[in-house]
């Protein structure tokens, strides 16, 4: 059994006087089982995974646990983990003048080759600013010297850059288990290339944008475009897909924390990309073209998961799980495998339909969690709108069936300020509940109903990109239209703030200008703001103010469709003709179904000859796509 | 049907986590060791479990007793072997034997013997530190607050602090050896004690604690 090394820069030496003082101090000292510890080496690359939350939510994260191991399986790379530290612990790390650590070798930040954000949520923007300045790194890009490591950052929130562009040497964009290997290479090769020359061979790496290489426009207040400054860099950048997920790396181990994280379990992801094309999911627009792994390779890889790791639950985890081809076999065959260990299957993301239900009855044998639906809005016309393709028929079908198999919890997940919504689809959520909740007395079992209400954002890349998010008015004035519709004994309601929603509209629809008021609301004091308890909407109102913005003009502006759009240099692959045609049809409230079932609507990524497309086109069609 | 106590160490690696965290650890440690399990009935089937007047967070013990069943018998070494393979670093496996299976596997009266860190304050030796102690002995009561679900409770501790004795004393830190009585869910926590000092030797002030051993109570 390993002892870890002490080394002298060992930084947790440091903060054993004051974890007692600390909520959950385990979340600094590492140590975790299959943490992977290396010895510092000459041509070794120190590569920092930085997750701008705390432990438990970062160790949550499939994409974190991936980029870890696959660049750990490289002998001359390290890769080591460092969390944002809680409001106490920096407290206590600043006033002893201990900077950011990772958690494998308690090293400095600073003395690592590059440091890769992982940009999962808007409002975790500033817990990277305070990351950078805890550890002493300059958090304006421009300010960094070469003495500083690289600063790249990569996940959902790098499909729109620009907000963070001064804070980010780099941007990784798309699937990152390829290209974060590539740019450890990058760095390996750097020899004595000062930080200029570095960003300049990263920039040539297909999916990395460096923002400092590009120039925006205005012209009276509005955004123009993004002019790169030297010739030879692409107008557009084109995110990296990897082709073949089932050849793809994919870690055999996971490090298991001591801390309860929020998601603390084996998972294999059985496919990335959905082809529902719900109008505003932006997960659902950006990961495309769908890709699948086989039956075989999953249940290898949950095999070896569960016996180096012990966790009893492996999820089944990709955007919509039922969609996966041949899903009842893979699950029999999962729940047969691991019951003598007791060992439980699930599966996150199921469509509200009575055969998936049967089957998440069957996979829930030996275990059993409240089942999660997502209609997002109250009535048909809305749900059309928007694009959300399940009917009253088929949630009610699905949750007798979840009633019929033991479940009494179910939580059902809606939006309010969608495009086009009325006061009357509002109310139609409240119908809605009372519906589900007459289902379940009917049945004389008991039911307990928890109701999740979101607020719209229109996000980059999505056909509803164009669109206005509600005020903050608006919005608190549609909550409370849902509130008394669920005044409702048995359902409990929990709802996101509305304020933060619209802070989240702003940084997400952002152009470069934004970037100030991020690094001012830092400077006012702003952290964890997708933390109820810590976000302050006042401080972010004073910060657009004071960079001279407003937030409005980011939210609730809609945007023409021959606008520049702030992401316009990002290239997903999805057409723009193909977003405008999906959002006209919103005005209709004409629903689009699944290219599965409809043929391919040419929305773009056709072109990429990935095998489900070619199997739409081939089974069912292609249909024409409207030209602008 | 074979039950097993386990002798670990809860070292420096391992100091900082709550029981749960050590609970949590040893579950996932025993299905990693392919050993065959006795699981709980119910929803939610966990590897039957017991530990012996567990300690928490920011405490350290190299006597740690932790007791499980297995659906058949496995040589003792076998299972110590097992383990020690797969459990984490900060948990180092010190032992296993075979236990009768009838019965809680520990008694609920035991003696956690502590070994305590103080930091004294300045101008304080080991005479002041001696005297401390004999007070505190002396005393027929030394009484603790307790909050417990909302409610404060007075609580005398002075009958299960067992033994006190200064150990050794020198560059402003002492170490007191403690015998601290548990029985169910009551036991008396180093914090208190060592407030209760404070009350003789104002600045007295607790750095660790280590436990040496847990006994029986006779």
């Amino acid at each position: 059994m390993r002892q870890i090394p002490a080394r002298e820069g060992d930084l947790r030496t440091y903060v054993t006087r004051f974890l007692p003082r600390v909520s959950k101090p385990a979340r600094y000292t590492g140590g975790e089982y299959n943490a992977v510890i290396k010895e510092a080496g000459e041509k070794r690359v120190r590569f920092a995974l930085a997750f701008p939350d705390i432990y438990e939510v970062g160790m949550s994260n499939l994409g974190l646990r991936i980029l870890y191991h696959a660049l750990n399986s490289r002998a001359d790379v390290a890769a080591e983990r460092v969390f944002a530290p809680w409001v106490d612990m920096e407290a206590e790390m600043r006033a002893a003048g201990v900077p950011l650590y990772s958690l494998e070798t308690g090293s400095p930040l600073r003395d690592f080759g590059v440091v890769g954000f992982s940009l999962a949520h808007e409002l975790t923007y500033t817990n990277v600013l305070n990351m950078l300045d805890l550890a002493g790194i300059p958090v304006r890009a421009s300010d960094r010297t070469d003495a500083d490591p690289l600063i790249i950052a990569g996940g959902h929130c790098a499909f729109n850059p620009e907000p963070m562009a001064e804070f980010i040497d780099a941007f990784a964009i798309g699937d990152g288990e390829e290209i974060v290997l590539e740019i450890a290479e990058a760095v390996r090769d750097r020899r004595r290339e000062g930080r200029d020359s570095l960003l300049t061979r990263l920039a040539a790496i297909p999916g990395i944008y460096v923002p400092s290489r590009y120039e925006a426009q205005y012209e009276c207040g509005r955004f123009l475009g993004l002019r790169p400054k030297t010739d030879g860099l692409p107008g557009r950048i084109a995110k990296r897909t990897v082709a073949d997920l089932e050849s793809a790396f994919f870690p055999d181990r996971f490090v298991v924390p001591f801390v309860e994280a929020v998601h603390d379990r084996a998972a294999v992801e059985i496919a990335r990309g959905c082809t529902r094309g719900c109008r505003f999911c932006h997960a659902g627009m950006v990961t495309r073209p769908v890709r699948q792994r086989s039956h075989r390779k999953l249940m290898e890889q949950a095999e070896s998961l569960v016996s180096s790791t012990g966790y009893d639950e492996v999820a089944l985890v990709s955007l919509s799980s039922a969609d996966y081809d041949g899903i009842e076999d893979l699950v029999r065959t999962m729940v047969e495998h691991f019951e003598e260990r007791r060992v439980g299957v699930s599966l996150p993301s199921l469509r509200a339909d009575a055969e998936c239900v049967a089957l998440a009855g069957q996979i829930e044998r030996v275990r059993k969690t409240g089942l999660t639906f997502a209609p997002e809005a109250g009535s048909q016309r809305l749900r059309d709108a928007v694009n959300k393709n399940v009917t009253e028929e088929e949630l009610f079908a699905a949750i007798s069936a979840a009633l019929d198999h033991g479940w009494h919890r179910v939580k059902l997940y809606f939006m309010i300020g969608l495009p086009t919504e009325t006061d009357d689809d509002l109310r139609a959520i409240g119908d809605l509940v009372r519906s589900v909740i007459g289902l379940a007395r009917r049945k004389k079992t008991s039911l307990n109903v928890n109701v999740s209400v979101a607020c719209f954002v229109p996000k980059p890349h999505t056909p509803f990109q164009w669109r206005a998010q509600g005020s903050v008015e608006e919005l608190e004035r549609k909550l409370g239209i849902v509130q008394e519709a669920l005044s409702i004994r048995s359902v409990k309601l929990g709802w996101h703030n509305p304020q933060a929603s619209v802070v989240e509209c702003a940084l997400a629809r952002g152009d470069r200008r934004v970037g100030a008021a991020i690094l001012r609301a830092w400077g006012l004091g702003a952290k964890f703001d997708g933390w109820e308890e810590r976000f302050d909407f006042g401080r972010w109102q004073q910060a657009f103010a004071d960079s001279g913005l407003e937030m409005a003009h980011y939210s609730t502006r809609s945007f023409g469709y021959d606008d520049s759009l702030p992401w316009d240099h990002i290239d997903v692959g999805l057409r723009k003709e193909f977003l405008i045609e999906q959002d006209r049809m919103a005005d209709e409230a004409r629903a689009d179904p699944d290219c599965k079932l409809t043929g391919c609507k040419g929305c773009g990524l056709e072109e990429q000859d990935g095998p489900l497309c070619a199997e739409i086109r081939e089974r069912r069609g292609s249909k024409v796509a409207v030209a602008s | 049907m074979a039950r097993f106590v386990l002798k670990y160490e809860k070292g420096e690696g391992a100091r900082w986590l709550s029981h749960l965290d050590v609970l949590r650890a040893f579950e996932r440690a025993l299905r990693r060791s392919d050993l065959p399990l006795v699981y709980t009935s119910g929803f939610n089937p966990r590897p039957k479990l017991w530990f012996a007047a567990p300690i928490g967070v920011g405490t350290t013990g190299e006597a740690e007793l932790a007791a499980f069943d297995l659906e058949a018998p496995v040589d003792a070494e076998d299972v110590g072997d097992r383990l020690a393979a797969v459990m984490p670093d900060g948990l180092a496996v010190r032992g296993a034997w075979r236990v009768q299976e009838r019965g809680a596997p520990f008694k609920a009266d035991l003696v956690n013997k502590m070994r305590l860190v103080l930091a004294i304050p300045e101008g304080a030796d080991a005479a002041g530190m001696e005297d401390a102690l004999k007070r505190f002995l002396a005393s027929s009561e030394i009484v603790v607050k307790r909050d417990r679900d909302g409610a404060s409770k007075m609580l005398n501790i002075r009958p299960r602090v067992l033994r006190l004795e200064l150990e050794r004393c020198a560059e402003g830190e002492a170490t007191v050896l403690a015998d601290l009585a548990v029985s169910g869910d009551f036991g008396v926590r180093p914090a208190e004690v060592v407030g209760a000092l404070a009350e003789f030797l104002p600045g007295l002030e607790l750095v660790s604690v280590h436990r040496i051993d847990i006994m029986e109570r006779r």
